[in-house]
């Protein structure tokens, strides 16, 4: 099974509207990737013009925000969800 | 142009948590429909704030957050916005609001003043991300 990343539904629009995508991947940086390469509207929504995830893409593995694991880095195995959730912060 | 359409007991919740959090800011999820450009909020989700300077910055509990996405995803429900509010400071986006936005929600930001809460207003990201565009806020009749 491959790894599932689930789309808020601001986002969804830039996915031909799918609220899930599934992917390959072994890590959380390779499943953006991965993802960003299957719906490349969306890619510019979630990279910006020099590649690094913008700053209101938060990912979470399960239910822990991989902010707090590896960021990145983080493993993933086929069969994980990771849920994309726009960051709500601010000031 | 989009509008935000927003019951009365939502923007009353929202007003009151804000007043509540006071001097601090308060949090929150606008969770409903969006139809094309017309986004109805159907319900609030309050978030707890764990920003580290809470009288100047927001930022929602990450538990909190993913718990409230999986829910709306659940009851068919849209996360179609977030609110905060800005302690006697107008409620116009900041540079830190627009670096963390995301397209397609809507920003909903209360002032409050002395405690009280006053003006109110919606925001969403340009396509270009230079900026925001503000949006009427209407009460359904």
């Amino acid at each position: 099974m491959p790894v599932t990343i689930l789309l808020p539904t601001a986002l969804q629009r830039y996915a031909d509207g799918r609220d899930k995508v599934t992917v390959r991947a072994d890590s959380v940086g390779g499943a953006l990737k991965a993802l960003s390469e299957s719906q490349p509207d969306l890619a510019g929504q979630l990279f910006n013009k020099e590649g690094q995830i913008r700053s209101f893409v938060n990912v979470y593995l399960g239910d822990e925000d991989t902010r707090y694991l590896q960021g990145s880095d983080t493993l993933v195995s086929d069969g994980d969800t990771l849920t994309i959730v726009p960051s709500i912060a601010g000031g | 142009m989009g509008q935000l359409l927003i019951g009365e007991s939502s923007v009353a919740q929202i007003r009151r948590a804000a007043e509540a959090a006071y001097p601090q800011e308060c949090c929150g999820l606008m969770l409903g429909q969006a139809v094309g450009d017309i986004v109805h909020v159907i319900e609030v989700a309050p978030m707890t704030n764990v920003a580290a300077e809470p009288e100047r910055r927001y930022e929602a509990a990450p538990r909190e957050l993913l718990a409230a996405h999986m829910r709306a995803r659940e009851a068919c429900l849209d996360v179609v916005g977030a609110y905060h509010s800005h302690p006697n400071c107008a409620p116009k986006p900041s540079s830190t609001d627009l670096e963390l936005a995301c397209p397609g929600l809507r920003y909903l930001i209360v002032e409050v003043t002395g405690g009280t809460a006053a003006d109110a207003m919606c925001w969403t990201l340009r396509d270009d991300r230079a900026g925001f565009v503000q949006e009427p806020i209407t009460l359904p009749s």
